[in-house]
């Protein structure tokens, strides 16, 4: 070694604290996890359970209340699960259309020029975000839907009947032509949304013609399933002893997270469609409405484009909350994720470490999944910023 | 010629007419066109129907006497008597009756504290503030645990009601804010392995419910610890909270963090400051000043979020009112559970609404 030192010993030393911080952290965390898992196994190995997923695909045994997919208390583990995934999906698919039309509602109410509309849709906000979800699904579940008549004598109107049991209404079975009429309505809608883009230089008189050819082949496709025929079978819900036979069920569970989801997360949504629309200046619909837009074109061309850009990322994370908020269903027992995992398995079968991971596995899946969509959707946005 | 000359003067005009007043503009605002008009028609339709099930359900037909369930027939409105002759359980549950001055002890000490922080102009703000995350709790803890001076154990499984949500809202609080903050200057910190770690942490905390977290202390927790050892199921619950809100906080911190600029760090680096006199004197200061109505959101919602302590089984203010209505003297109608949770969501709703008015006083100071 000369006196002068090497320039990496000076770097060395200039970078020891903090590579010796780094190794202590780590160390910390290494001895951290080994206890945990040498506890883990020692104790896993004391009250005799085999470790590992191979239980998934033993008979299950129970039986699911509400079920998308077919099932029996003689399928696995794994079908269970299954099931269970897809009512989590139905709920959270369902709440999350509905509290984004509330939102939207209630977000333009507030901006209304007419006073009593503004103060009853913040009465609405100021008191629905304020109460805790789970209270709110209390409410729907004990406070109301439970009171409502036993099915004999159920409130009904028209074919739909309104029970202790839950929702009766009428439903479709589908043929295949049925299916395919079903699967047009959105290629119908994605269709039209693509080529009024694609003719945003076009007459008017075209984009119109576009619109209304739209409607009136949603109107056609609609009118083919309401009629049935070779399309769909109805069946209307009929009183059968104690039950109703035929028709479809939404359960008072489902309602109630449905509902309970809703509104509590409709009122969050509001504030985040509120924020988007204030972060617009007011310039914006001036400018707007002086080169001759009408208000409402100014607002559907001009003012919500711009404030979904500031929406979108809030909007986000409050879907994974709601998301998130969906495994409260174990208070209640309607069979999602985590009412059958964390309630059903996780007590009968010996595997607490391997169900627990599943359910934190499949929440982190969906809620990843909603935020790349909504991802991907964000970029678009931020590109065509333009007209919708 | 003389036409362009005026050789009267005009006669005055008439005053400007009187300009509206407040109610006037309203009514003008409400009636301004016939769709307005028939939308504020239909606003006070629904406004008073409101208005009438409020006052008949809640006030007139209300029952506020009684020690059971017959005093509240079902074709009456609210069962006001239920809360009033359940008031001691919805407050903390199973806590022994003879030893309720405890729990008022406690709730005073600590109203005292937040009113004391609270209210503007009072001396003492600093000292006061880390009595009150430290000697305080410990104090109020110490008061309802027991065991200490005398005072008789009672058992964290016999607390319930709104004693039991406050206590874990608050010990949550004091414990995951600056947790939250540590994993945010990790999160930001340049060194690889404390980073990763941190990010890990948050990530995994903020992809998966609350209640999944807590199901994970309830049952496997016990797994990870040496054979023999035991915690208690209040015990782990805490620890439960504390790490979840943590996540939550931390990314509420990294915004503040962000917020304060390049040119902060290199001035105070200009002046000699080393990084970590940096952090402490120059952007902590104003990262957490940024964040104070963003952390009152995260205090607002672990308020709400005590109510998902009753699917583990601890008795929370809403299982609290729900426990009541199975005991034998209390069966009855719905509207008996149903005052229960109109008095909760009341309770509620003044504790969240005054904390986000409190929280607003912030964004307007600055």
């Amino acid at each position: 070694m000369t006196a002068t030192s090497a320039p990496w010993l000076l770097k060395l030393r200039e970078r020891a604290p903090s590579l010796l911080l780094q190794l202590a952290v780590a160390a910390v965390a290494v001895i951290g996890f080994w206890a945990i898992y040498r506890n883990t196994v020692t104790n896993l190995a004391r009250i005799g359970v085999e470790p590992g997923f191979g239980f998934l695909l033993e008979e299950s045994g129970f039986d699911i209340s509400q079920k998308a997919v077919a099932y029996t208390p003689a399928s696995t583990y794994l079908a269970a699960i299954a099931v269970a995934f897809v009512n989590t999906v139905l709920v959270a698919a369902a709440s999350i259309a509905l509290s984004t039309i509330i939102g939207l509602v209630v977000a333009l109410s507030r901006f209304s020029a007419n006073p009593l509309l503004a103060a009853i849709a913040r009465l609405y906000v100021e008191t629905f975000r304020n109460v805790p979800l789970l209270l709110q699904i209390f409410v729907w579940y004990f406070g109301i839907l439970s009171t409502l008549p036993p099915v004999r004598s159920a409130l009904s109107v028209g074919s739909i009947y309104f029970t202790n049991r839950g929702l009766f209404l009428p439903a479709p079975d589908l043929s295949t032509a049925g299916w395919v009429v079903v699967a047009l309505i959105p290629v119908t809608l994605i269709g039209t949304f693509v080529l009024r883009r694609r003719l945003v230089d076009a007459a008017a008189s075209v984009r119109h013609g576009l619109l209304g050819g739209a409607a009136a082949l949603l109107a056609v496709l609609v009118g083919l399933l309401t009629w049935g025929g070779p399309f769909a079978t109805w069946t209307v819900p009929a009183l059968h002893g104690f039950m109703f036979h035929g028709g479809s069920n939404l359960r008072p569970e489902f309602i109630a997270m449905v509902m309970g989801l809703s509104i509590y997360n409709g009122a969050f949504m509001a504030e985040i469609f509120r924020s988007g629309l204030l972060s617009i200046p007011k310039g914006q619909y001036e400018a707007a409405t002086t080169v001759g837009l009408t208000s409402g074109q100014a607002n559907a061309l001009i003012i919500i484009p711009q404030a979904m850009r500031v929406a979108i990322p809030p909007a986000v994370s409050q879907y994974q909350n709601l998301i998130k908020a969906s495994s409260l269903s174990a208070a209640i027992g309607y069979p999602d994720i985590m009412q059958v995992l964390g309630g059903t398995i996780l007590a009968q079968a010996p595997h607490p470490l391997e169900v627990m991971t599943i359910v934190m596995a499949l929440y982190l899946v969906i809620t990843l999944f909603v935020s790349l969509m909504l991802n991907i959707y964000n970029a678009y946005v931020m590109r065509h910023g333009g007209a919708g | 010629m003389s036409g362009f000359v005026r050789d009267q003067p005009l006669a005055g005009r008439a005053p400007p007419a009187a300009p509206d007043g407040p109610t006037m503009r309203l009514v003008k605002q409400a009636l301004s066109s016939v769709p307005n008009a028939a939308v504020t028609l239909a606003c006070v339709a629904a406004a008073a129907y409101l208005a009438y099930v409020v006052v008949t359900w809640g006030l007139i037909d209300a029952q506020w006497t009684g020690h059971k369930a017959a005093a509240c027939p079902a074709s009456g409105g609210a069962c006001w008597a239920y809360v009033i002759a359940r008031w001691k359980v919805l407050l903390a549950g199973a806590y022994p009756l003879s030893e309720m001055w405890r729990v008022y002890t406690a709730l005073a000490l600590v109203a005292a504290t937040i009113a004391w922080m609270v209210t503007p102009r009072l001396p003492f703000k600093l000292g006061v503030g880390i009595a009150g995350v430290t000697a305080v709790p410990v104090a109020a803890g110490l008061v309802l645990i027991g065991g200490v001076f005398g005072l008789a154990p009672v058992a964290t499984s016999d607390w319930g009601g709104i004693l039991v949500t406050l206590v874990v809202a608050l010990v949550t609080l004091v414990t995951a804010l600056p947790l939250g903050l540590l994993l945010a200057l990790g999160r930001r910190s340049r060194m690889p392995v404390v980073r990763v770690l941190c990010i890990g942490f948050i990530e995994l905390l903020r992809g998966i419910p609350l209640l999944a977290v807590l199901f994970v202390a309830a049952t496997i927790f016990p797994l990870f610890l040496p054979a023999g050892s035991t915690t208690g199921l209040f015990a782990r619950t805490l620890v439960a909270f504390t790490l979840f809100n943590a996540a939550m906080a931390a990314e509420v911190f990294r915004g503040g963090l962000q917020s304060v600029g390049r040119g902060q760090y290199e001035a105070a680096t200009t002046v000699g400051l080393t990084p970590a006199v940096t952090m402490v004197l120059i952007v902590l200061p104003q990262a957490i000043r940024t964040v104070v109505p963003a952390l009152i959101n995260v205090m607002i919602s672990i308020i709400k979020e005590t109510t998902v302590l009753l699917v583990i089984g601890l008795v929370d203010f809403v299982q609290a009112v729900r426990v009541g209505v199975d005991a034998s003297n209390w069966l009855g109608g719905p509207q008996i559970l149903n005052s229960g949770f109109v008095f909760a969501a009341l309770v509620y709703v003044a504790i969240c609404f005054s904390l986000s008015k409190y929280s607003d006083r912030f964004e307007r100071r600055r």
